[in-house]
């Protein structure tokens, strides 16, 4: 299923592991040239064409640098990798190119798994910090499969935190492949990082699509994660900042999704939480408040506007009549957030044995889970 | 010139008996002890050349050999010093060697020739063959667990000699301990209030002896309900009783006024503790463990997630046989084991991780928290249990709640339950006798069906939740497992996540 490599992507995929190369860099070298030739100079230690004034930090050592790196490259080993580990490699020229309109686009991207994501459709990003709260964690993944169930595709970066729980939303929305979520990462395909989302990482590049601007072999360098950054956000057509502290990349994204005139909409958080204080600003500013998945695909196009007195009681959803009055105080009280057994007795004042069967039944319906004797929705 | 005295040494939670044969002849003066003696028993040669000196009797000015028998086994410890004195004084004739054949003896010796207390005086008390045993004076209840007759206890070397010799009184017998009520352990259940689940489940750990794993965060009463825990149990039987007596004998522990440890044990090993501590064994001499000590009783790892995983893993062969092999080099044992495990750990370093959105660890830090603990050994755990700190004004003004004595009388009825079915708790059936023992109906089977195929349960949960089941329907008065029991046992079954390393 993967495509054959053509020339021209193989020549950019071997340019851009040179040294350092970032896509303006990339982009300067080729200079309009076709890649094939400008990787010939420059293996014979010239720029090709007239590439123009250098961008800031390319020095003639550099390039000296990127001679010696070009020289050194097996064009055949690299087609060969890039067969056995299923990576496609795209460049401008492939069908669906995604960055068309893109203002500061790759200049190669690879990819592992459905490339069919790729096609124009109802995209949304969801980003935040690796050191997210256990709330925002709860959050991301529930707004990740509640997009993906509303039939949205779920961008994100594949960070350890609120990311990797977006995609882990998604990836649990359906069974069926493929699963709606992109994820943009910032290392090469082969290396996975963090090593925490080991096991995510293989079900997104199996089940849905892993993207990459860096080459195989990258490893992960500060430089490339606010680059894979702007990939995200030039992906979507709303991106949500689901928790970011007053500094960090989920701010970042959201500023190049605003370059691009995409959508930027942000989850509130406790006003105590520092996890939340990025994107409280981004409220403050002016952005969407996002307070169920509902409010994404409604900017999406995808769903009416949801009604904002009656947030979704699920109890509705199910057939009242089949549950007892305990049973569904017990559900009511899950869906309005995660409740405890010992509250439970001093709620419904049942005793404990009566309650604890009561939520097996329930569980085995499917309407709440249980963690450890905390009693969840869903 | 030549005597015998009867003694014992103890190894694991067994006494060996050890001839130890004294030898004095002519020529130049000397001390030689063979038989495998240890560093502390070849110390003794000081200890009883001081004490036989103040004692107003003589050390021979002769050559000296002793030899301590069977020569195979290992002899540690200055239990010995007592039989090597005597063999000594019987050997230059300072009294006559026929006067020691009829019994045996074990003590330490001090240097002004009084008799001090050795560890392990139940296992050695049995062990040797002789109608009657001398025994310091502290240690004659200990020694007269396992002896019912013939115990006789002396303060010093020269109140045992003058007896011997006919000039002084006899020595006086010790009779076995008068029963007395043990002291009340771990405070009363009615303190704990505003966590009814928490109740329940230590009154169900209790009555089907089920494993029991408390998560919850810091303040939340975890300690509070594992010390409850143990006052709930009825008194060990006999056998149970002897077998732990002689496992606190043998590693030293305090034995109650009564001699006996009639009531279950509590134990409570601090997380430093190493893989020897916790299982037993030892370099120099085969040493019971903590989990040893809490045979019959409870042993509560209180921070679960700061013991060492090697430590923990070790538990799992003595949780499922209920005694633990102790294998070194030279010598092995079969000690015994058999404990309710209750384990308390914070869902995260920082404790806060149950309360949404408190935490404040990092996911690496969880992760790495969380890989403390084994599958295998999470799998162990019949009950866990989610503790949340009371609601504050249930500990203020909330009802008062059932004291221990109610609760234990429900315990105690399952407990005697288990015991007409053959085991000693329920926990205890074996997977094999299940259908017999703990019949489902139907619907109940229906129930563990969904379980399975939803992939809540593993074949060896499957198990676990029957028993669990067996002691709701007990705990009920059910002869059969019903739906609401089967339903009941496998929420109590339901993993924290935080335990997996994954926040909620």
């Amino acid at each position: 299923m993967t495509p054959e490599v053509t020339d021209d992507a193989l020549a950019r995929s071997l340019l851009a592991t040179c040294h350092g190369m970032g896509p303006a860099r990339l982009t300067w070298l080729l200079g309009g040239a076709p890649a094939a030739e400008a990787f010939e100079s420059l293996c014979r230690g010239r720029v090709a064409g007239d590439p123009g004034p250098a961008p800031p930090g390319v020095t003639p050592a550099l390039v000296e640098r990127w001679t010696t790196d070009a020289r050194r490259l097996d064009p055949s080993a690299a087609a060969d990798a890039l067969a056995r580990l299923g990576v496609a490699v795209l460049t401008p020229d492939s069908p669906g190119w995604p960055f068309a309109q893109d203002p500061h686009p790759p200049v190669v991207l690879f990819a592992r798994g459905h490339l069919g994501l790729l096609a124009p459709g109802p995209r949304a990003a969801l980003v935040g910090t690796r050191r997210c709260s256990a709330v925002g964690r709860q959050a991301a993944y529930q707004l990740g499969r509640g997009l993906a169930e509303g039939g949205a595709t779920v961008v994100s970066g594949l960070a350890s935190g609120i990311d990797g729980a977006a995609h882990a939303g998604a990836l649990a929305a359906t069974a069926g492949d493929p699963a709606p979520t992109i994820a943009v990462v910032g290392t090469g395909l082969d290396r996975v990082y963090p090593a925490v989302n080991r096991r995510l990482w293989g079900q997104i590049a199996e089940r849905a699509l892993l993207l990459s601007e860096s080459p195989l072999g990258t490893r992960p360098e500060p430089w490339r994660f606010p680059a894979r950054n702007r990939l995200i956000a030039g992906l979507s057509a709303v991106t949500v900042v689901i928790e970011s502290h007053s500094r960090g990349g989920a701010l970042l994204t959201a500023n190049e999704a605003a370059d691009r005139g995409a959508t930027v909409m942000a989850v509130p958080g406790a006003i105590t939480s520092s996890a939340s204080a990025g994107s409280n600003q981004l409220l403050a500013d002016g952005c969407a408040p996002v307070c169920s998945a509902a409010d994404v695909l409604h900017q999406l196009g995808l769903a009416p506007a949801p009604a904002v007195e009656e947030p979704q009681t699920p109890s509705m959803a199910t057939d009242g009549d089949d549950l007892g009055p305990v049973a569904r105080l017990i559900v009511e009280e899950a869906a309005a957030g995660s409740i405890h057994v010992d509250q439970l007795v001093a709620l419904t004042g049942r005793p404990v044995p009566e309650l604890m069967a009561e939520l097996q039944r329930l569980r085995a319906m499917g309407l709440v889970r249980l963690d450890g004797s905390t009693v969840l929705y869903g | 010139m030549f005597a015998t005295v009867a003694s014992a040494v103890v190894e694991g939670v067994d006494g060996h008996p050890v001839s130890v044969e004294v030898h004095v002849s002519p020529g130049l003066p000397g001390y030689t002890m063979v038989g495998l003696p240890d560093a502390s028993c070849r110390e003794s040669r000081d200890r009883v050349r001081a004490a036989i000196l103040s004692s107003g009797l003589v050390w021979p000015q002769k050559r000296v050999t002793i030899n301590l028998a069977p020569s195979g086994l290992r002899k540690h410890g200055a239990s010995l010093d007592l039989p090597i004195a005597l063999g000594i004084l019987a050997a230059s004739e300072q009294i006559e060697a026929d006067r020691l054949e009829s019994f045996g003896a074990v003590g330490e010796l001090g240097l002004d020739g009084s008799l001090r207390p050795v560890k392990g005086l139940v296992c050695l008390a049995g062990a040797i063959e002789r109608p009657r045993i001398v025994v310091p004076e502290q240690g004659g209840a200990e020694a007269a667990i396992t002896r019912s007759e013939g115990v006789e206890v002396a303060a010093s070397l020269r109140q045992l000699v003058d007896a011997l010799r006919g000039d002084g009184p006899p020595l006086s017998p010790v009779r076995p301990p008068e029963r007395c009520e043990p002291d009340h352990q771990g405070g009363d259940l009615a303190d704990v209030r505003g966590q009814p689940l928490a109740r329940w489940a230590v009154e169900v750990a209790a009555a089907g002896g089920h494993h029991l794993l408390l998560v919850g965060p810091p303040g939340s009463g975890k300690t509070m309900l594992a010390s409850r825990l143990v006052g709930l149990l009825p008194e060990l039987a006999r056998a149970d009783a002897l077998a732990a007596t002689r496992v606190h004998s043998a590693a030293g522990v305090t034995l109650p006024p009564s001699g006996l440890v009639r009531h279950p044990p509590l134990r409570a090993p601090h997380h430093a503790a190493s893989l020897v501590a916790l299982v037993g064994g030892g370099t120099a001499n085969l040493r019971p463990g903590e989990i040893s000590c809490a045979h019959g009783g409870v042993l509560f790892l209180d921070e679960l997630g700061e013991f060492s995983p090697v430590a923990l893993d070790a538990l799992r062969q003595p949780l499922e046989e209920g005694v633990v092999r102790v294998t070194r080099a030279a010598r092995a044992a079969a000690l015994p084991a058999r404990f309710l495990l209750v384990a308390a750990m914070n869902p995260c370093p920082c404790g806060e991780g149950g309360t949404s959105g408190r935490c404040r660890c990092t996911e690496q830090a969880r992760a790495r928290y969380a890989r403390r603990l084994s599958g295998p050994l999470l799998d162990r755990f019949d009950i866990r249990l989610e503790v949340a700190p009371p609601a504050p004004h249930m500990l203020l003004d909330g009802p008062a709640e059932e004291p221990s004595a109610v609760v234990a009388a429900r315990v105690h009825r399952v407990r005697a339950l288990a015991a007409e079915r053959g085991v000693v708790a329920n926990a205890l059936i074996p997977p094999g006798r299940l259908d017999e023992l703990a019949p489902l109906r139907p619907e109940a089977r229906a129930v563990l069906r969904t379980a399975l195929i939803a992939g809540q349960l593993t074949g060896r949960g499957l198990a676990r939740v029957r028993t669990v089941a067996r002691t709701l329907a007990d705990l009920n008065g059910a002869d059969d497992i019903d739906e609401a029991a089967v339903s009941a046992a496998l929420s109590l079954r339901a993993v924290p996540a935080s335990v997996l390393g994954v926040p909620r």
